[in-house]
């Protein structure tokens, strides 16, 4: 789907407005609050995966750019209202990664996600 | 070509410096994603736990069209028992990393299924990991 349905259907707010592209596609998510987790698990998925991919997360400092930046994701929500600070959005920014908010929690995030089609490691 | 950087303890806002240097580095050279992608995930690993677990150290990278060589040396307090490190789901890292999304004890195990050759050596003196890409 493109991001700017996801941003409609997690009435999300985006933080890097320099990256932002309302018709990037975006096909899969993986979510975790421990970034080792992120590491371990997208190791081995095809590139597509986090090319396509989100990383929703409640982590909302700058590792969690770093990770993605690392797995090649280029889009991060950030569950449960957590507010980013300007260092981490202007880190997003430089890395071309876009970073969502969302009041959702990650259960009720991944939920919708899910309902409108996102796939995740399971269903590869 | 050699490239060394310091690495300074409970400083996560610098943690990924290097990481991101090295993938810059090869992904300049058009080294394979898949590539590019196990590297960067053992060089931010390594580069993580330098940072959460040591009193800081250095990391020494060694580049050529064939090899990828990364070395990590800290200066303690060292990894008590290396066989439980290596053990998914081991962790003694404290409220200070899990607060910044590390510490589910898959750092070191990761690395190791990230590279090509993984060597780890500690004491109480410090711990050196080296890590090895066939490129």
């Amino acid at each position: 789907m493109k991001l700017n349905k996801l941003v409609d259907i997690l009435d999300a707010t985006v933080y890097t407005t320099k990256t932002y592209n309302s018709e990037k596609e975006v096909v899969f998510a993986f979510s975790c609050d421990l970034m080792s987790d992120a590491l371990m698990m997208l190791r081995n998925v095809p590139l597509e995966f986090c090319e396509k991919g989100i990383l929703s997360t409640g982590l909302v400092t700058i590792q969690g750019v770093r990770t993605a930046e690392m797995l090649d994701v280029k889009v991060i929500l950030l569950v449960r209202d957590k507010k980013p600070t300007d260092q981490v959005i202007q880190a997003a920014e430089e890395n071309d990664i876009i970073m969502l908010g969302t009041s959702y929690t990650m259960f009720s995030s991944n939920g919708k996600m899910y309902e409108a089609g996102i796939k995740g490691i399971s269903e590869i | 070509m050699t490239y060394t950087f310091e690495i300074l303890p409970m400083n996560l806002e610098q943690a990924g410096y290097i990481s991101s240097f090295v993938k810059r580095l090869l992904t300049d050279d058009n080294i394979s994603k898949m590539i590019v992608r196990r590297v960067s995930i053992a060089t931010y690993e390594a580069e993580i736990n330098v940072v959460i677990h040591s009193y800081g150290g250095k990391c020494v990278i060694d580049y050529n069209q064939k090899q990828l060589k990364i070395v990590f040396s800290d200066t303690g307090p060292g990894i008590k028992n290396i066989d439980a490190a290596m053990s998914e789901g081991f962790s003694t890292a404290s409220l200070f990393a899990r607060e910044n999304g590390f510490g589910a004890g898959m750092g070191l195990p990761n690395i190791r299924n990230s590279c090509d050759e993984f060597d780890i050596q500690s004491s109480d003196k410090g711990t050196i990991l080296t890590i090895i890409f066939n490129l």
